[in-house]
């Protein structure tokens, strides 16, 4: 597990990381959201122990972050030798971390038509990423921690990507770290996911956890009279009307909801299951954060 | 991960460029070739080691070379990231690469000598005494000069943050103590001190914080004797400084490198201390220079009189640029918005720091000037234009030290001497402040100016020449000063002068001994003849000449020029001694006139053909002229010209004897005795 607590990162005046708490379970993909300058990629740099906190601490496995078997960075822009092939460079990695596959490595290197002789600098973006994630993954490291992985990738790219992940996933349980400042990019393999602004924690968890007590019904009424006093009623945390057809998102007990619907004698009542991106919306517009800065 | 296997293989890694070690060993076996080539051509003045400025130079820049192939990553972002996310400490990645550059950069050079070595006791059978030895040393000093580079280039790239900064850095760590030195200190000291000759530990504090000075001192500088060479070793001082150089450095990056702070990499400095000083030592640098450069401005333009104007003035235009300075940097450095002046506690200290390192000359001149050593143990004297030919008296008079510092040498008094000098010095001390700076070296004037001066003017309080003292002092250190001389004090020096002990050092000669094998040669400045001489004739005229040396007295100096030399050349060594013979030497010329030679022949007694005057005067830049060729070959003329004439090797005493040295003139002078002629460089006596 890696545990964080009350970090606290300053570069000049400008707060990277403001008082960070946070927990990330073993096993699990675990994403961190936010917009360009959020705090993302120092947090990571602090846990892969590439920067030193100003306070708080950061434990892996109750070890403070530092140099460690355990934990594999993956950079936006990773680094290569000059004229380095995947072959160079998994041998070269095979020498630090004791556990790397190098095998491993030259099987997901063919099955994804990536040469292990060419030099990395002629491949292209969305190659050099996947062979550096098939390197970090095959570096078998406990922890992952990856910064914009998917940036920029087509999404057959992304999507083969992800698929690394989820294979690795299923072979053996590791935790990755995900930073995205792109939602979408995230909700389809992360359980958990941090959102972070302007260096802190906005909100960090298992959004369909917190999403229990949240419903979308979508009614169409007669007229405009049978809706008015809804918003009074319900806790609603999002209303979208067209003439007489609404949305609405609301907090609260399912089977309430449904009665205090009903009671104003709906055409039609219907129950939608929610979007991740919808939840997050919901829980955001709570905390006053502008989650569609993130969104697409 | 810092185990002693993970870092042996992180010695290899450092290596995966293979730079450091083309850089190391491509150096090395180029130095080698080239050594060995020109060994096997020339073993005397080919120098694998010391003595070879190439080698130092060499040495000096591969440690730079080094020490940015292994550690430039530290100014490189993405590589430092990818480093410091792998399971290594940054210790082991940062003392591997350290090691790695040694093993490249020493292990080769270290081989290619010890190969040179060998090669040259192979074929130099003069070198073989010499071939542990000056291996050895060579070894040594090519190691200590790579070091101290490697590790100015280390300490410059760990507390930088990017290599414009680091360049700058090695630059201020290289070039910073010199400027201070050579560019505040001893022109500040030759502005406010009058009787400034030399400090030496100005000179020490320069030879060992100079890392260039010090480097190439370790390789003997200035020497070019293969002998000398051979035999040199480094002096200990020097030794010891390479010592503290590099352990000083490997203190500052070893506590950088665990120090600095990562995110700061592109910025000027990595670390804050670092900033600070660097900031603070440039900005007092250039405030004391300017300091200087002012005094020297002003000193050359308003003369030395208005010494505390001119302090007053300098010190203003230090402060000035010092806040200059410190803006500038802070403009540089300090972060957007940042206030300019948030560091003014910092730029008051340095300011005022830099304002009283320059006022402290100007205070302390008084107290420099006065002062006067009574328990010296020995001193040194030079009194320009006294006991030494007239091209001496030019180099002397334009500053040669290498002159001064000769007689200074010859000249050191430590006994009846010593006590009669300090008399003497004790009234010219007391009495410099009143001496009006009429000298050479405050106007400029040329020494047979001050000469036409000196007989123009009955001025007595004139300076007419000076005199430079070394006062060794019981704890073995040297303080040296130079004085203006009066012409009453330099009639007062006689008081010296007439000391045996005194005499003995001007005249040497007396101390010969056993000269019964000796070659003995009179000579008159025109021709030489040899003395067909026994020994006991020899030894007799040795002797006569002691005595009349005995009885010489200053006095007697100024009123006549020798009449020739006697020549002593060693059988043993070949080594030759002259002896001056005037006409007053009663015994001396009595026993050569005795022994078949005229010791009244002047020039005017041998058969001049002609006579030339070479004057030459300034014209402007690309103007042709300004040379002029006179040639007398008219008996009428020679006649005239051969009573003025003297030859110009009679000219010892220009101080005492001036004569006239205008133009050049060369006598064209038959010899009878052997139907050639003799050209005979002369000078004119005064009217």
């Amino acid at each position: 597990m890696i545990r964080i607590s009350d970090l606290v990162k300053t570069f000049d005046d400008t707060c990277a990381a403001d008082h960070i708490s946070l927990e990330i379970p073993e096993g699990i993909l675990f994403g961190l959201l936010g917009t360009n300058g959020a705090g993302k990629t120092t947090l990571l740099r602090l846990t892969a122990g590439i920067l030193e906190a100003d306070s708080g601490e950061i434990l892996v496995d109750g070890e403070p972050a530092g140099a460690s078997e355990k934990v594999f960075y993956l950079p936006d822009t990773p680094y290569y030798f000059p004229n380095a092939t995947i072959e160079q460079m998994a041998g070269f990695y095979g020498r630090q971390y004791r556990e790397m596959d190098t095998e491993g490595v030259r099987y997901m290197a063919e099955s994804l038509n990536l040469d292990m002789r060419q030099p990395i600098r002629t491949f292209s973006k969305g190659m050099k990423r996947q062979a550096f994630l098939i390197l970090a993954l095959c570096a078998r490291t406990k922890y992952l921690l990856c910064d914009e992985v998917f940036d920029g990738l087509d999404p057959i790219a992304s999507e083969v990507m992800k698929n690394l992940f989820r294979q690795e996933m299923r072979e053996r349980k590791f935790t990755a770290v995900v930073a995205s400042h792109r939602l979408p990019e995230l909700e389809d393999i992360c359980d958990n996911i941090a959102i972070l602004h302007k260096g802190g924690v906005v909100t960090a968890g298992d959004m369909r956890m917190k999403a229990e007590n949240i419903w979308k019904f979508q009614c169409v009424f007669h007229d405009a009279d049978d809706r008015v006093g809804l918003e009074k009623e319900l806790d609603v945390v999002r209303c979208h009307t067209d003439v007489n057809f609404v949305t609405l998102i609301v907090r609260g007990d399912r089977e309430e909801i449904r009665t205090e619907l009903y009671k104003r004698r709906p055409v039609f009542v219907a129950e939608v299951p929610m979007s991740l991106e919808e939840i997050f919306i919901a829980e955001m517009e709570v905390k006053g954060y502008d989650i569609r800065k993130v969104l697409h | 991960m810092t185990s002693a296997k993970c870092f042996i293989s992180w010695v290899r890694e450092s290596g995966r460029g293979h730079l450091a070690a083309c850089a190391g060993w491509g150096t090395a076996v180029l130095y080698g070739i080239l050594s060995l080539t020109r060994l096997s051509f020339d073993t005397e003045n080919t120098f694998f080691g010391i003595g070879s400025v190439e080698l130092w130079r060499g040495c000096a820049a591969l440690g730079i070379v080094m020490a940015l192939l292994e550690f430039f990553y530290l100014l490189q972002p993405a590589k430092l990231d990818f480093y410091y996310s792998l399971p290594v400490s940054r210790k082991t990645i940062f003392w591997s690469r350290y090691v790695h550059g040694i093993i490249h950069g020493a292990v080769p050079a270290v081989l290619v000598m010890a190969a040179c070595g060998i090669y040259q006791a192979s074929i130099d059978t003069s070198f073989d005494p010499y071939t542990g030895s000056y291996t050895g040393k060579s070894i040594f000093v090519c190691a200590a000069v790579f070091f101290l580079f490697y590790h100015i280039g280390i300490a410059s790239l760990t507390v930088c943050g990017n290599i414009v900064s680091a360049v700058l850095a090695g630059a201020v760590l290289t070039a910073g103590f010199p400027l201070l030195i050579q560019g505040a200190c001893i022109p500040l000291s030759e502005n406010y001190f009058d009787a400034y000759y030399r400090i030496p530990l100005t000179e020490l504090l320069n030879s060992v914080l100079s890392p260039l000075d010090l480097a190439s001192g370790l390789f003997g500088r200035e020497l070019y004797l293969k002998p000398n060479i051979l035999a040199f070793s480094p002096d200990i001082s020097l030794i010891l400084a390479v010592f503290v150089w590099i352990l000083a450095l490997f203190a500052v990056f070893a506590f950088a490198q665990k120090a600095r702070q990562t995110e700061r990499v592109g910025r000027a400095f990595v670390l804050l201390p670092a900033e600070r000083v660097v900031e603070t030592w440039v900005t007092f640098l250039c405030g004391i220079l300017v300091f200087s450069f002012f005094t020297e401005l002003l000193t050359g333009t308003a003369g030395a009189g208005n010494r505390p104007g001119t302090a007053a003035m300098s010190a203003a235009g230090a402060a000035a640029v010092c806040v200059g300075v410190h803006c500038l940097m802070e403009g540089i450095l300090k972060k957007p918005g940042a206030k300019l002046m948030r560091r003014r506690w910092q730029l008051a200290g340095t300011g005022a720091a830099a304002v009283c390192a320059g006022a402290a000359f100007a205070v302390g001149a008084p107290a420099y000037d006065g002062w006067f050593p009574e328990d010296a143990q020995a001193v040194g004297i030079s009194i320009n234009g006294l006991d030494m030919n007239y091209d001496t008296y030019r180099e002397a008079v334009y500053g040669d030290t290498y002159v001064i510092d000769g007689q200074l040498a010859q000249y050191e008094l430590s006994g009846e001497g010593k006590a009669a000098l300090l008399g003497w010095l004790e009234d010219v001390v007391r009495g410099s402040g009143d001496v009006q700076t009429a000298g050479m070296e405050t106007t400029g004037m040329q020494p047979e100016e001050v000469q036409t001066s000196e007989t123009q003017s009955e001025e007595t309080s004139a300076e007419i020449t000076r005199a430079t003292v070394c006062y060794r002092m019981e704890n073995g250190t040297c303080r040296y000063r130079s004085y203006p001389v009066t012409e009453t004090q330099l009639a007062a020096f006689s008081a010296v002068y007439n000391t045996e002990e005194y005499k003995t050092a001007a005249y040497p000669a007396v101390k010969l001994s056993d000269v019964s094998e000796d070659r003995f040669t009179w000579r008159d400045g025109v021709k030489d003849r040899d003395l067909p001489l026994n020994a006991d004739e020899k030894e007799a005229l040795l002797e006569a000449w002691r005595e009349d040396i005995s009885s010489l007295e200053m006095e007697e100096l100024s009123a006549v020029l020798p009449c020739g030399f006697v020549r002593i050349r060693s059988s043993t060594d070949g080594s030759a001694s002259d002896l001056p013979v005037y006409p007053f030497f009663e015994k001396t010329c009595g026993l050569l006139e005795r022994y078949g030679t005229d010791t009244g022949n002047a020039l005017a007694d041998y058969t001049i053909d002609s006579v030339e005057v070479l004057e030459s005067t300034p014209v402007p830049a690309n103007v042709s002229g300004g040379v002029h060729l006179s040639v007398y070959d008219k008996t009428d003329e020679i006649a005239e010209l051969a009573q003025k004439l003297v030859p110009d090797e009679l000219d010892i005493q220009p101080l005492l004897c001036p004569l006239e040295h205008t133009g050049d003139v060369e006598a064209v002078v038959t010899d009878e005795e052997t139907n050639s002629l003799i050209r005979v460089d002369c000078v004119m006596k005064r009217e």
